[in-house]
């Protein structure tokens, strides 16, 4: 038993990774349409930024951390103006290609700055907790705080703020909304930011916990894609935060228990196997195109 | 119109980028000797780009073209009386199975007839088709998969992962207070994977309990699930047989889940690589290392001289595979200067003849001689793996 | 009016092809243009190119060889790939997985089994047959992103596979198709009946037999009903069903006829590597270079998937020093291809061949199409004749 809580808890960072990638995929997905493959990216590239600001500059880490989301935010502005607006009305496909194809810029990108090898980001803070039998480093425990209450955050954000209100508005019905005057541009251009700030805090939160390497935003974001499929259309958030721990827990149980080596395959095995009992995805009749917060 | 104007830009932008394609001319880089000597060519197979280029790719050439630049210097490598000057060009493998296909199809067209790796197994692999429609000479190191050895121009300067595993087993019977022994492999390290179950036999030999037998994949960064399950099998070793990134993560989530226990790694990690990747020194106590000695760490440590003039003459391109590319190049000029003529069918035969005494203070490591006093033995060495273990403040020290 | 020019009506501004001009009766050039070259120039043109191929091997140098073999290879799994992309309409990363079920098999065939190429070719066949035919049944069902999704995770779970089932695969260190590596085995030829293949000049030629056989084959294909019913798909397949494609069946037939052709190119390049390993067939080598082969080449073209495979393949060795950023750079084209030129190089080349065609001419040049204005002749070939043709 005490093994097993101890494998609980080595997922819970894992997890809070998973759940702020899929929370800002989530919210990009279900307000803009837009399936970001680059989204693990912005996991990828706030960590290099955490690096950058930290090992190379010398900043504070925290500082350094709200600087990596603004980085990653202002990238996905980018990327949102730039290519993802232009091609909105063309079609799904130009998206998914686009997407997949601005992934490799910016995996490349990184790699030809930072080079290939895994670097690290030295803990802000050091040392093990034992709570129990069950024992967690002191850095890993905040990370999971944090992510709840940022969790936490976004969903005030979405369900209770006036910002939140117009982008379920927007999320619903994009027409209606700009007809009851809700600036759609802006508040897509913000959602976006949003979103990929939010997997530039993972990132940068995980950049000191693992090291790092140019390929590292392909997994997590596979698994955010993973959750957004069978949660998706019509969950709501708080699922897709269920859906980030639970993944997680699936995959460190697999390891554990099972075998290492088949931790990613079993995930994407049950990817499959979803797909092809539930196609459409979580809910019937709901089309592939879209989902609801 | 706005359709046309997007059509000529594209045809505009193609239309540029065709011809900053057709602008790039290759260099190669080469180090020509003096006018009047002939001149040896020599190729390297060995990652200028790609992952791992500048830890393993960039100490590997540094180490060979220390010892090149060293022959030219002093005059040339002489065979059968002519004084020949190296010429020494790197073709990039990038690591990789196809890149390093079509690079060793590059040199093979340029005619040279010498090659120096790859480094790494699955590019020796997948170059090995080619090495065995080709009369060149293949010189490898320190990749350890088992295969292109058996093929008749194909030579190994550093020893098989046996070697690693004889290592280990020495330790052992060195520290009898070890009886419960856990292991985890990681996949893509062909001869790690390999070498798996005899190890297990081999440590089941020595009366140890094997409590854990695990595997991971390169590129994993979380093993706390499979370290949860091996510390709750209360092992006294656990053998972390993986590259130094995820080895020195394997070590941090290990201490942190608590577990005390030594530990033995198997990838040649060097002082820096633990300086860089291991945060707090302390988690290295208790740590070992059963690998052939690939860098000049150990040397360094252990007082060599000559470890001390290749780091002095290297500098700060020294790293995890110097000292495996010093001997592999020093083992080859040795059998040039013993070869009756500059091709590979010579060089093929010098090799095969080559005494452990043509070797003796001109090499790191130490080969010792096989059957009749050969370096040799159907084309592989018998060096020794050392175990190695971490000094506070120091590094890697010998442990035997 | 034909249901693909309906289609494009409503679905608003889109560059589309040079045939809707709307002061004059369209010239009957503007089908030519659809269609390419016709028939009768293409059947000799595929004789012509081995013939060339068979001359010209001796001559070149190995790097050479290796290097358009390597991008004829690519050619042929992009044009297969195509079928699914440019014709039924789907973002489809499947390759991966028929191409890794090929390999492995060959190199299993060949190098342990020691199977004669024909039989290894006829059980890749029909392994491939039955594993597509599965696949297809379901993954039809999932449309767009859950599309991509799902052929990504067969892909996905076959490297997997691979990976872990050690025993049959070799697993990461991968196999040699002249038997287990250890034994330091040559690698073995691809028979096939009374031809062997062994040599780089023999590969050369092969591959240059089979991808004009390919591409002449899927011409042919095109101008039958089958191909027809394909284009109609692409347009917009709710229209095409209603007048009559079997929809479901026709996209079906596309993945199944793709699939099985990947699989046997995976044969053929296990047999001319030597050597079969997982990073070969990575997701992003074997399932998603061939996509961006397809588009930067020419989506909805027969040929332009060989023109994308030239660059994407060419690429690092076009760039030589810089070969660093070959990912970067054809990243870049990729999302260059998409924003500015979805129709690819091959489309960029027939705008330009147009433009210059009706700048030589009398009539206005193409106006770019609003969708306001009369609805342009159905006088095209293609869809239009679908309309007339009953199933």
């Amino acid at each position: 038993m005490d093994v097993f809580l101890q494998q609980i808890t080595n997922a819970l960072v894992l997890g809070g990774a998973y759940v702020l990638v899929t929370l800002g995929l989530f919210l990009i997905f279900s307000v803009l349409d837009i399936p970001n493959f680059a989204h693990g990216e912005m996991y990828a590239l706030g960590a290099y930024l955490q690096y950058l600001f930290v090992v190379q500059i010398g900043l504070p880490f925290f500082v350094a951390l709200v600087l990596a989301m603004a980085g990653t935010a202002v990238v996905g502005v980018i990327m949102e103006r730039a290519v993802f607006q232009r091609l909105r009305r063309v079609g799904l496909f130009p998206i998914l290609i686009s997407s997949l194809a601005l992934a490799i810029i910016l995996q490349q990108v990184i790699s030809l700055i930072w080079g290939t090898n895994p670097v690290t980001v030295p803990q802000p803070v050091g040392g093990v907790l034992e709570i129990g039998s069950i024992r967690i480093s002191a850095y890993r425990l905040i990370i999971v705080v944090l992510v709840l209450l940022t969790a936490g955050a976004v969903a005030w954000l979405v369900y209770r703020s006036g910002f939140g209100k117009r982008l379920r508005a927007l999320a619903e019905n994009r027409d209606l909304a700009q007809l009851a005057g809700v600036k759609v541009g802006l508040i897509g251009t913000l959602t976006f930011a949003l979103g990929s700030a939010l997997a530039g805090l993972a990132g940068g939160l995980l950049s000191a916990a693992a090291p790092m390497n140019p390929y590292m935003g392909f997994h997590p974001m596979l698994v955010a894609f993973v959750i957004l499929v069978v949660v998706g259309s019509g969950g709501r958030l708080g699922a897709a935060v269920i859906g980030g721990f639970t993944v997680a827990v699936l995959e460190t149980l697999t390891a554990g228990y099972i075998s290492n080596a088949l931790r990613t395959a079993v995930v994407f095995a049950a990817l499959v196997v979803f797909l092809i009992l539930r196609p459409e995805g979580a809910v019937r009749g709901v089309t592939a195109e879209r989902a609801r917060l | 119109m706005y359709t046309t104007s997007r059509r000529t830009f594209a045809l505009l932008s193609v239309a540029a980028l065709s011809l900053t394609a057709c602008g790039s001319d290759s260099d190669s880089g080469s180090d020509g000797g003096g006018g009047s000597d002939q001149v040896l060519r020599i190729a390297g197979l060995m990652p200028l780009t790609g992952a791992v280029a500048d830890t393993y790719g960039a100490s590997m050439i540094a180490g060979v073209e220390y010892v090149f630049d060293q022959v030219n210097d002093d005059g040339g490598v002489e065979i059968n009386g002519e004084q020949y000057q190296i010429e020494f060009e790197v073709f990039d493998d990038q690591c990789a199975a196809e890149p390093s296909q079509a690079a060793a199809q590059k040199a093979l067209d340029e005619d040279i007839e010498f090659f120096l790796g790859p480094i790494c197994s699955g590019a020796a692999s997948a170059v090995q088709p080619t090495m065995a429609r080709s009369e060149a000479f293949f010189g490898l190191a320190p990749t350890a998969v088992a295969g292109p050895t058996e093929l008749p121009n194909v030579f190994r300067t550093i020893p098989l992962t046996s070697a690693y595993t004889d290592a280990t087993v020495r330790w052992l019977e060195d520290n009898p207070d070890i009886s419960k022994v856990a292991m985890i492999t990681d996949q893509n390290h062909t001869g790690l994977v390999g070498e798996e179950e005899r190890l297990v036999e081999e440590v089941e030999g020595v009366d140890r309990e094997v409590v854990a037998v695990q595997q991971y994949q390169t590129g994993d960064t979380d093993f706390r699930a499979p370290v949860t399950e091996a510390i709750a099998a209360g092992p006294d070793l656990y053998m972390q047989r993986a590259y130094p990134a995820e080895a020195a993560q394997l070590l941090q989530q290990t201490r942190e889940l608590g577990g005390e226990m030594a530990v033995m790694w198997n990838a040649g990690v060097t002082n820096e690589e633990v300086r860089s990747l291991v945060p707090d020194e302390a988690m290295m106590e208790n740590v070992y290392q059963a690998a052939p000695l690939f860098s000049l760490d150990a040397f360094l440590a252990d007082g060599s001289e000559l470890a001390q003039e290749v780091a002095d003459g290297v500098g700060d391109k020294a790293g995890a595979f110097t000292a495996a590319g010093h001997d592999l190049a020093t083992v080859v000029v040795a059998g040039l200067s013993n070869a009756e003529e500059a091709t590979p069918d010579a060089l093929i035969e010098a090799m095969t003849n080559l005494e452990a005494s043509d070797l003796e203070g001109k090499t790191l490591n130490t080969y010792n001689p096989q059957d009749d006093g050969l370096v040799f033995k159907d084309r592989e060495v018998d060096v020794l793996a050392a175990v190695v273990e971490w000094e506070q403040g120091t590094g890697w020290v010998m442990s035997e | 009016m034909s249901p693909s020019q309906l289609a494009q009506r409503t679905r608003g501004p889109k560059v589309r092809h040079e045939g809707n001009s709307k002061s004059a009766p369209p010239s009957p050039w503007a089908g030519r243009w659809r269609r390419g070259s016709p028939l009768w120039f293409r059947v000799p043109l595929a004789i012509a190119i081995p013939v060339v191929a068979l001359l010209v091997a001796p001559e070149l140098k190995n790097s050479s060889l290796h290097l358009y073999t390597e991008i004829g290879i690519w050619a042929a799994v992009a044009v297969s790939l195509h079928l699914v992309l440019g014709f039924a309409g789907q973002l489809s990363l499947a390759s991966g997985a028929f191409l890794t079920l090929g390999a492995y098999i060959g190199a299993r065939a060949t190098g342990f089994w020691h199977w004669p190429g024909l039989l290894t070719v006829a059980v890749t066949a029909v392994a491939a047959l039955v594993l597509a035919l599965a696949i297809s049944v379901v993954i039809f069902r999932a449309r767009g992103l859950h599309f991509a999704l799902l052929t990504a995770g067969i892909s996905l779970v076959a490297f997997g596979v691979i990976v872990n089932w050690q025993s049959v695969t070799g697993g990461s260190g991968g196999m040699s198709t002249g038997g287990p590596l250890s034994e330091g085995g040559a690698p073995g030829p691809l028979t096939l009946g009374p031809i062997e293949i062994d040599s780089a000049e023999q590969y050369f030629v092969a591959q240059a037999v089979l991808l004009s056989a390919l591409l002449l084959g899927i011409s042919i294909l095109m101008r039958r009903k089958t191909g027809e019913s394909w284009k109609a798909i692409r347009e917009d397949d709710v229209l095409a069903a209603s007048v009559g494609v079997n929809v479901p069946r026709e996209k079906q037939i596309a993945f199944v006829l793709s699939s099985v052709l990947i699989a046997l190119i995976g044969v053929f390049h296990a047999h001319w590597v030597g050597f079969v390993s997982p990073e070969s067939y990575s997701f992003a080598k074997a399932s998603f270079e061939p996509v961006a082969m397809i588009m930067i080449g020419g989506i909805g073209t027969i040929f332009g998937p060989v023109i994308g495979a030239a660059v994407v393949v060419g690429l690092p060795e076009m760039l030589r020093d810089a070969d660093e950023a070959s990912v970067l750079i054809y990243g870049i084209l990729l999302l260059l291809v998409v924003m500015v030129a979805p129709r690819g190089f091959l489309g960029l080349v027939k705008s330009g061949l147009a433009l210059l065609l009706s700048l030589g001419s009398r009539r206005r040049a193409p106006a770019d199409d609003e969708g306001a204005g009369p609805p342009p002749e159905p006088s095209e070939s293609g869809p239009s004749q679908l309309a007339g043709k009953t199933s």
